[in-house]
């Protein structure tokens, strides 16, 4: 399917992204070259044949711009430059070279929704409630009790309103109080974020990952959110433990302007040729959502939300989760991952403590079937599990806040494992005697990258060969996609393109199964069986 | 516990501190003796010389006590142990021997109301909500939208209720996250506290200081307090710039139960002689809840020996502020039937009295009248470490912050680290002499250049600097029995000069001062006359005391 351009001056698009697979890299721990215990993009650079050995068709980077790193990147102070920890504009230079002559797209995760309280244009806007950006950032006065404008609450713990004593105001931030929300509302904000968006374009990135995208806007009358009571676990984007999941959040998200913000940015991508972006979806309804901001083919061209990010992963459930999307996808696109930076690894999440290899040849089988792009994160290819980082350890602020019922993000950013007999298994540089910043799991130590290359049976091969096959069953890239009846252990479901058919099957119970398939009569699966079947 | 019983075994009591002057030690900074950077016991003890020949009755320290030291001190772990920073038990039994061999009381401040969040307590009561700590501090359950319970805010900033993960209940802080308030409505946190109070007693200090003791107990009934509105910085406890100020703070401080805690803990106390307590209390009735806790019940129950509040620790210091304040508190004394006030113009919360008073360039005369009209107050007296120097308020950059409080509410509220720096003892030595001889660690805050040449070496060496102008005053005032024992009368409230006239038996003493950068006269009242004059006069910043005739 072509995507309509609506901006007269389009770039041609290949549509790559459409079915393609998007190899999600963490800086900080993917490879350290130079010894100070974070990983780099000299580093990255290094690495990327495994990337490309793999067949991904592109990289998403984790933010590695200029940061005070309280959120390790994710808070911003310079949109346009490289943090001197990742290396230089010139490094990154030598990674989009090299990554492009391996055939690798480059996309780069970018953070508008809120900056780093030590951007300028913070600085500038906290100094007075009536200098130049006063009214860049959401500012409010407090109640009559000194308390916050509403019940808004921060992801990360606590009240969304951090108070300043210059402005004697309240700023609004959904995360920690050093990453306060910019004020959408205000145009320059919107001219100045897109300002950022066309400086990497013109550097020469394919497309961008953006952070919560539907964070961008706010109700303009900060009207309070609804409560919902105690939470009971089924929302996949935010643990129950942590109080914000007892609001609905009809007012701090999700708001109806971010629509006609999306299309400015899409009319500024659409300049450059075979670009993409893909948006992060934390939302009361993900799905929805998703199917809405990627309709049209005038706002996002793909998002992820949070469902395929949960405990859950029965056929029931995922049936449900499919069902659901398909009825609201219209024209839109989805992004499937079933890892990130800010889950527990899919090993882990859904293989407990002694995940079978069954399970994870499953899970692979089933996010590249799907209808959509897919996401793979860094160390799944490996199978790696979550690691178990003690809490003098965590680095995550999130984590430290939420402990111990919620433990935060670090157990899936741990180094990358490369060599097992290596020390650091082989992410630090040679000689290093700098610990890394999160400790390196010994459980990763026998499933190391080198372990796994020259073994046809593992999970790396089994990657390699699954991106490598995908690649001619156009119908598993573009095909429609057609679910089969609920089943208690096997999902099912048909994917079509141009008359070619695939029926795509998987037992995700650890019992054998036996279910009649439409087209494939009465099938037996072994544990965890998956069965791809032209039809 | 039957009250009967304890007046029974009650201890005596001399009442040294009624007029006592009590110097206060912020042990972090005041001498280093093992070169960390951070001043100790043994660093004090060496020190307590200095004290002695000053002419105080006691030291007060902040705390000793074990801490992960996140308010520094004021969030314990353990309340019957010395932190390892600030040395041993043993270190602690010969600091206080030392003292007592130089005629010096010494005065322990204890956090009562709430502990570290490092605290066996805690750690335990957090863990459920059904084990045998579940009730020792004060949780509570979440709004239907996941919000605190109540709108109470706490000192430090933000809401006064932190989120814990394992219980999904708020528990109540009213400083930092890192300490939880413990709950006093159950008894057993009551006798445990009381238990630890006895332990000290038992080793031989001489009494308290009780740390934001009117904030022991909350609303059991959780009750919003009502609010302010933008204040008008007339608050002395709290900065304007500060959330905490928006409220009247009816339902998560101050209540009534407190009362029955503090005779219990007067009646322990009591039964060990000599000994006393000052309650530190921050409120919008400061001098009112001074004069309640430290008067008896009706039913004679006593309470906190005495307490002070921060109306001298505010930023105004005119003639007529002073006299409303002295006024007010004559006035809630005679009213609660007893109460009995302890007064500071620094300490370790305040920006020093050099900076507060005197601005950037304080008048010297200013700095002399200051500790003249503090200690002919009726009660007693806090001095703080560097007063007796006429310290200024350090400037701190933002970088070398370590105080919380200060972090969260920079830049319009700097915090307290500008009168915690290190003590200057000796103008030509590293670290102005607060360091260990050969420490090349950096003191925890950086000292002072403005201190060095005010450290205690160089005004040894003058006469006529501020240090011996305390030293003379405090001895000259061991010979006043008006000053020690008298009644405290007003006179009319003046534009610039603040006068009152201390009585005791046919004594008559007038205290009058200046409070202006002006030259003043002061006409006093019908038939009063300081040698044969009616009429006074007054340099800038003058002081007078002097006998009261009549004709």
């Amino acid at each position: 399917m072509q995507a309509p351009n609506s901006a007269p001056n389009s770039a041609p698009n290949s549509n790559w992204w459409r079915g393609g697979v998007i190899y999600q890299i963490y800086p900080r721990s993917f490879q350290d070259s130079n010894g100070d215990g974070v990983g780099d993009l000299p580093g990255i650079t290094r690495r990327l044949d495994h990337i490309a050995a793999l067949g991904a068709d592109g990289i998403w980077l984790s933010p590695f711009f200029k940061s005070p790193m309280k959120d390790f990147g994710y808070d911003i102070s310079d949109y346009c430059d490289v943090d001197p920890l990742f290396g230089t504009l010139a490094d990154f230079r030598a990674l989009v070279d090299r990554a492009h002559a391996l055939g690798l797209k480059v996309m780069i995760d970018q953070v508008y929704s809120h900056t780093a309280d030590q951007h300028p244009w913070f600085q500038e806007s906290r100094q007075s409630r009536d200098n130049p950006k006063a009214d860049w950032y959401v500012w409010a006065d407090a109640k009559d009790d000194g308390n916050p404008p509403n019940n808004w609450l921060s992801i990360f713990g606590g009240s969304a309103w951090q108070w300043d004593t210059r402005r004697r105001q309240y700023y609004l931030h959904n995360f920690l109080t050093s990453q306060p929300d910019l004020n959408f509302h205000c145009p320059e904000v919107q001219d100045a974020v897109l300002g950022c968006v066309k400086f990497w374009l013109d550097f020469g990135v394919d497309g961008y990952r953006l952070d919560v995208v539907n964070f961008y806007f706010h109700d303009r009358l900060l009207r309070d959110n609804p409560g919902r009571g105690m939470p009971d676990g089924s929302d996949p984007a935010v643990s129950p433990v942590n109080p914000y999941a007892w609001q609905w959040h009809h007012f701090d998200k999700s708001q109806p302007e971010n629509l006609v913000f999306l299309q400015r940015l899409r009319a500024l991508v659409d300049q450059y040729p075979d670009t993409t972006m893909v948006g992060e979806i934390g939302d009361d309804d993900g799905l929805a959502r998703v199917a809405e901001y990627t309709s049209g083919g005038d706002k996002l061209h793909m998002a992820y939300c949070f469902d395929l990010l949960g405990e859950p992963h029965s056929a029931p459930y995922l049936h449900g989760v499919f069902t659901r999307f398909n009825q609201v996808v219209g024209t839109g696109w989805p992004c499937w991952a079933i890892t990130n930076h800010d889950i527990p690894r899919v090993a882990t999440r859904w293989g407990g403590a002694n995940p079978p290899m069954g399970l994870l040849r499953a899970a692979a089988a089933l996010q590249l079937s799907l209808r959509g792009t897919a996401c793979l994160y860094q160390g799944d290819e490996l199978g790696l599990p979550e690691a178990q980082v003690a809490f003098e350890d965590l680095q995550d602020p999130y984590g430290i806040t939420m402990w111990p019922e919620y433990k935060g993000r670090d157990g899936c950013r741990t180094p990358m494992a490369w060599e097992a007999a290596a020390p650091d298994l082989g992410f630090g540089a040679a000689g290093s005697t700098v610990k890394p910043w999160l400790p390196v799991s010994e459980s990763h130590r026998a499933l190391a990258a080198d372990q796994q290359d020259g073994d046809p049976s593992s999970l790396l091969s089994h990657y390699r060969q699954l991106l490598a096959w995908r690649r001619g069953v156009p119908a598993l890239i573009h095909g429609d996609m057609t679910l089969l009846p609920v089943h208690p252990q096997v999902l099912a479901f048909v994917r079509e393109h141009e008359g070619q058919r695939m029926l795509c099957a998987f037992n995700l119970s650890d019992a054998p199964a036996e279910v009649a398939l439409d087209g494939a009569g009465t099938v037996q699966f072994d544990p965890w069986g998956v069965l791809f079947a032209p039809t | 516990m039957n009250p009967d019983m304890h007046s029974a075994m009650k201890a005596p009591n001399n009442g040294w501190w009624r007029s006592g002057v009590i110097y206060q030690i912020y042990p972090r900074s005041y001498q280093d003796s093992n070169g960390d950077g951070i001043g100790d016991l043994p660093g004090i003890t060496r020190r307590l010389g200095h004290i002695a020949r000053l002419g105080a009755d006691a030291v007060w320290l902040s705390p000793i006590f074990t801490s992960p030291m996140k308010d520094f001190g004021y969030d314990v772990s353990d309340y019957n142990d010395i932190d390892p920073m600030f040395g041993t038990l043993a270190d602690f039994r010969a600091l206080v021997d030392r003292a007592h061999a130089l005629g010096l009381k010494v005065i322990i401040d204890q956090v009562l109301s709430h502990s570290s969040d490092q605290h066996p307590w805690f750690k335990e009561s957090r863990q459920s909500r059904d084990n045998p700590k579940a009730d020792w501090y004060v949780w509570a359950d979440a709004k239907d939208d996941g919000n605190p319970p109540n709108n109470w805010l706490s000192v430090f900033g933000g809401s006064s209720w932190q989120w814990d993960t394992r219980r999904r209940q708020y528990y109540l802080h009213n400083f930092l996250t890192s300490q939880p308030d413990l709950n006093f409505h159950n008894p057993q946190v009551q006798d445990a506290l009381l238990a630890s109070v006895k332990f000290w007693l038992d080793f031989g200090v001489d009494g308290y200081r009780l740390d934001a003791i009117n904030f022991c107990f909350h609303d059991a009934e959780l009750r919003s307090n009502p609010g302010a509105g933008m204040p008008d910085g007339s608050n002395p406890t709290v900065a304007a710039s500060n959330p905490y100020a928006w409220q009247h703070h009816v339902y998560d401080r101050s209540r009534p139960d407190a009362l029955g805690f503090l005779e219990r803990l007067r009646a322990l106390t009591d039964q060990y002689p000599d000994t006393m307590m000052v309650g530190e209390i921050g409120d919008e009735s400061g001098m009112a809840m001074v004069a309640q806790y430290s008067s008896p019940s009706a039913e004679g129950a006593e309470r906190l020996h005495m307490g002070y509040c921060f109306d001298l620790l505010a930023d105004r210091h005119d003639a007529p502020y002073l006299h409303g304040v002295i006024a007010k508190f004559e006035r809630v004394a005679a009213e609660a039937g007893g109460g009995w006030a302890c007064w500071a113009l620094s300490n370790h919360d305040c920006k020093r009295i050099a900076t507060r008073w005197g601005g950037d360039t304080p008048d010297p005369a200013l700095l002399r009248l200051a500790p003249a009209l503090q200690l002919s107050l009726r009660g007693a007296v806090c001095l703080y470490q560097g007063e007796e120097l006429g310290l200024p308020e350090a400037d701190i950059a933002f970088e070398d912050l370590q105080d919380p409080y200060g972090i969260t509410m920079w830049p319009e509220f700097k915090g307290r680290d500008g009168c915690r720096t290190p003590f200057p003892w000796d103008s030509a030595a590293p670290d102005l002499g607060f360091g260990a001889s050969d420490s090349a660690v950096k003191p925890w805050l950086p000292v002072a250049e403005s201190h060095r040449a005010l450290a205690v070496d160089a005004q040894e060496a003058d006469p006529g600097a501020l240090l011996h102008h305390y030293r003379h005053l405090l001895q000259w005032r061991r010979t006043q029995p008006a000053l020690v024992h008298g009644d405290l009368t007003l006179l009319p409230v003046d534009a610039q000069v603040l006068a009152f006239v201390r009585t005791h038996g046919d004594e008559r003493l007038l205290c009058a001062f200046n409070l202006s950068a002006e030259p003043a006269t002061l006409t006093l009242p019908e038939g009063d006359r300081v040698d044969a004059q009616s009429t006074l006069s007054f340099a800038p910043y003058g002081v007078l005391f002097a006998r009261l005739t009549r004709v």
